[in-house]
């Protein structure tokens, strides 16, 4: 009687392990890993419309080479559906009834937010995204310009499928830096905060891409997803764009570029152009309060090669490398000014932080009086801009090639 | 029969004997008489298969066949010491010895030593004529080394120990031997160094061997089971060595060997986990590159065990862990397979466990055809068909190759055995299964001892200078104590200082 005791006893501590196991199981071929995601909300509709692009893994993990050019067709790398829901959760979950597969969102790189649903608010987006455990903090958020649908099946890059693009676009931002650091963990940070308002890069399709084959001799390139430029909100509303110059000018004030580009035409040398590449920028931004009125210094330093002349000069190394670090510390001023030209008098709103940079370094004179006026305060500011690029190189300085 | 002593007439052992040994076609009896004791008559009892027929025609029959004359005129066969006189100048054997014991001479005789009794006498003379046909010594086999000697341990004890003798001149060597097994009554030397070895170590190793009462010991591995620590364990707790510089590598450090006869493997104790990690190469080769072996090793262990398990707990339970192009390619590779991954896995670990089964013990010419049909069946023909995706098939692959990795067959085998229980427990839990897994195993490893060492260490418990010669292994020239192991009487092995280097300027 003992015995069979201690084996039903043994029994049922088995089932208790077998029974509870497995319950969150899913094979991976039977998960639609989403790789992009559209929001669109129609302008007066409250009616969210999701356009997801989901991996579809058989012709993606194969090697042959697909266009993703979109549709849902058996071959395509990538399958697109879009649903309509009152809210995220509802448009999300209803997508189940045509994806035949379980939406997972552990590898969804990108989320683009449609033009009218950024100027009504994008909190709910926010929200929904961040409170999904499988989502990832650093997924990019981008603002489209129009509809998001649209860009959701577009190409985008050369990645299949055509969504993991854009982990690439954006790795390579600092390159160029003509769009803004826009990862969904900054801007869920940056709503919380007391005075944060996002910027938030932007999306559009311009033709660039070369068409794969049908081309009729009129359209021989077709639209692809460029990321430059970005969009500043207030709060959580969109109120304007920002040119890519205008987020150049952001990226040098916010440290957030290295090897860029920075072209410059000497006066001196019949407007010969020449382009600067830069290396180690840093920015410092310092503030004081005087009387009562925050002042902001930037100061912007590191070094830069001479990637390019465009015609020979006859002047010394020397004297030569102080005229194009003049000329460009000049062109970085020029583009930081401007960009706080825009943001200050034409948007009025710190999106760059600067109530956060005034606090930390001014604590106790922030609490007097400033805190409560700094949104009135904010476009009078005097901003000086200061850059100090050192040219490095020696090579390629003074006898370029020449058509004798 | 234990105390029969010896009659006085021939004809009364040899029938006693006949009837203990009996008359088994290789059991001879050799009748001749002695010209010196007045034609006394004597028999040379041996078994055929196991002396050597010219030792005994050339020191025994030789000698007294022709012994017609007694020194120092002695002459008469009644008397009581007639055999201490053949002893001393009738026989020409080197090794022998005199016993009144019937048993004795019963036992010597089934070793394959020849017995001289002679008529009137009751003393028989045990003469060493051993010479069994067996192995020479050759490679090792399972335990082959690029570098370093190439002689391995064979099926005679003699030899063995003569393998270790030749290494180690130390005064101090010990061999001590018994005889385990009610029939077999096969012979086991413990051998260690006098100087060296724990008093209490050795103390428990022959109490241990003692303790073995039983039919026969046929193979190393019987003493191995029957002197374990934690006999349930699935984890070997005895090391045991086909190399004799492996031997005495241990008994340098103050560990106890155990030679069985008629086993080509002796037994190391106290042993570690570790120690069945390393191999005597390590110590052949550069330290740098010992030390890389040894991390690909515990590299191959981590895989031998988890892989299946991983892939398993990846694609089922946490597909976000992965990097989206590995997820893509995963599920493509899995698209249409009609099984969950763990049943997936399971199979082909069970049909490459019946593969590595069934080209184990067979013949050569046929286990080709086994790898053929293997690798066609499994590698080819399950993936085309989309039974199996291409990718487990690697998984399982990479299992197989780091089992083999693992210098030890015995702890390769275990492995084989351990992550069957982890697959499972991560298919029912995923990742939290996995884990709780290995820290089940890890958690036994600790629990561990092989005879009162614990089983880990040196790392837990940790010790600093027993750690050089475990994760890494650190020049010669840094070895200066021993391991603390086998806790030796004489801790330091070396002079401080014997880093060499080029002659200083001055």
């Amino acid at each position: 009687m003992g015995k069979i005791k201690a084996y039903l006893l043994a029994f049922i501590v088995l089932d208790m392990v077998i029974l509870s196991g497995c319950w969150d199981m899913r094979e991976i071929n039977e998960l639609g890993l989403v790789t992009a995601v559209g929001i669109d909300k129609a302008d007066g509709s409250n009616r969210y419309a999701v356009t997801v692009q989901i991996a579809n893994p058989t012709s993606a993990g194969s090697s042959e080479n697909s266009s993703g050019s979109g549709g849902a067709s058996g071959g395509s790398p990538v399958w697109i559906g879009t649903e309509e829901g009152s809210t995220l959760f509802d448009a999300i979950r209803k997508l189940v009834a045509i994806s035949s597969r379980r939406i997972i969102w552990a590898h969804n790189n990108v989320v683009v937010i449609g033009e009218s649903l950024a100027k009504e608010g994008i909190i709910p987006v926010v929200d929904y995204f961040t409170h999904n455990p499988e989502l990832r903090m650093k997924t990019i958020v981008v603002v489209a310009k129009g509809n998001a649908k649209d860009y959701i099946p577009a190409k985008i890059g050369m990645e299949t499928p055509s969504g993991l693009s854009f982990i690439m676009l954006e790795s390579y931002r600092y390159l160029t830096a003509e769009s803004v650091e826009s990862q969904m963990l900054l801007i869920s940070s940056t709503l919380k905060n007391d005075y944060g308002n996002p910027i938030i890069s932007e999306v559009s399709l311009p033709k660039r891409a070369m068409q794969p084959a049908s081309g009729k001799g009129g359209e021989q390139f077709a639209q692809t997803l460029e990321l430059s430029g970005a969009a500043v909100f207030k709060k959580d509303r969109m109120i304007g764009w920002l040119t890519r110059e205008e987020c150049r000018g952001i990226s040098w004030m916010l440290n957030k570029t290295q090897n860029t580009v920075v072209t410059v035409f000497d006066p001196a040398h019949d407007n010969r152009g020449v382009a600067v590449e830069t290396s180690g920028v840093k920015a410092k931004i310092r503030s004081k309060i005087v009387d009562g009125m925050p002042e902001f210094t930037i100061s912007i330093s590191g070094s830069g090669d001479i990637a390019e002349e465009d015609a020979s000069t006859n002047s010394g190394i020397s004297e030569m490398k102080s005229d194009i670090a003049r000329l460009v510390n000049k062109k970085i001023e020029e583009d930081v000014k401007n960009s706080l030209e825009t943001i200050q008098k034409k948007y009025m709103v710190d999106c760059l932080g600067f109530a956060a940079i005034c606090h930390t370094q001014n604590n106790e004179k922030w609490h007097e009086g400033i805190k409560d006026r700094w949104q009135e305060i904010f476009p009078k500011i005097p901003v000086s801009v200061s850059a100090d690029i050192k040219i490095k190189t020696s090579t390629l300085n003074q006898e370029p090639m020449k058509i004798r | 029969m234990a105390n029969v002593l010896i009659k006085e007439t021939l004809s009364a052992n040899e029938s006693l004997l006949k009837n203990e040994i009996g008359e088994s076609f290789d059991t001879i009896y050799r009748h001749f008489s002695i010209p010196a004791f007045d034609r006394a008559e004597a028999v040379i009892v041996y078994i055929s298969g196991m002396i050597d027929a010219r030792v005994i025609d050339e020191t025994i029959l030789e000698p007294l066949m022709r012994l017609d004359e007694l020194p120092q005129g002695e002459s008469h066969v009644k008397d009581s010491d007639c055999i201490k006189v053949l002893a001393d100048c009738g026989v020409f054997t080197a090794a022998l010895k005199e016993t009144r014991m019937l048993d004795k001479v019963c036992s010597a005789v089934l070793e394959g030593d020849t017995a001289l009794i002679v008529d009137q006498c009751s003393t028989a003379l045990i003469l060493t004529t051993r010479k069994y046909e067996g192995r020479t010594v050759s490679e090792p086999i399972t335990e082959t080394e690029i570098k370093g000697p190439h002689d391995g341990f064979i099926e005679n004890i003699q030899t063995n120990a003569a393998l270790i003798r030749r290494r180690i001149r130390d005064h101090g060597l010990r061999f001590d031997s018994m005889k385990i097994g009610e029939r077999t009554k096969t012979m086991v030397a413990v051998s260690y160094i006098d100087s060296l070895v724990d008093e209490s170590l050795l103390k428990e190793v022959k109490t241990r061997l003692g303790r073995i009462v039983t039919d026969g010991i046929v193979s190393a591995d019987y003493i191995e089971e029957l002197i374990s620590d934690s006999p349930l364990s699935l984890f070997p707790l005895v090391g045991s060595s086909e190399r004799p510089d492996r031997i005495c590598a241990a008994l340098l450090e103050g560990r106890v060997a155990i030679l069985i006869d008629n086993a080509p493997f002796v037994i190391i104790v106290p042993f570690s986990f570790w120690s069945f990690l390393h191999s005597s190469g390590d110590y052949y080769e550069s330290f740098y590159f010992a030390t890389f072996i040894r991390y690909i090793r515990f590299f191959a262990v981590f895989l031998c065990i988890s892989a299946s398990s991983i892939y398993v707990l990846l694609t089922s339970f946490h597909q976000e862990m992965l990097p989206t192009a590995l997820a893509l390619k995963i599920a493509a590779a899995r698209n249409g397979v009609p099984f969950p991954a763990v049943i997936e896995a399971f199979v082909m670990e069970i049909v490459l466990e019946i593969m590595k089964e069934a080209g184990l013990r067979l013949p050569k010419s046929i286990g080709q055809a086994v790898s053929i049909v293997g690798t066609l069946v499994i590698g080819q023909a399950a993936v085309t068909a989309g039974l199996v995706s291409p990718l487990l098939v690697i998984v399982i692959a990479v299992a197989a190759i780091s089992s083999f990795a693992i210098p030890t067959f015995s702890l390769s085998n275990t492995f084989r055995l351990i992550r069957f229980p982890v697959l499972f427990s991560t298919a029912f839990f995923g990742l939290l299964g996995y884990l709780a897994a290995i820290a089940a195993i890890f958690l036994h490893l600790m629990s561990l001892r092989s005879f009162g060492a614990p089983y880990l260490s040196p790392v837990i418990p940790f010790d600093r200078s027993g750690n050089k010669d475990v994760l890494i292994r650190v020049p010669w020239w840094k070895m200066n104590r021993r391991p603390e192991l086998a806790r030796p009487k004489d801790k330091v092995r070396q002079a401080p200082k014997i880093k060499p280097g080029p002659p200083s300027e001055e």
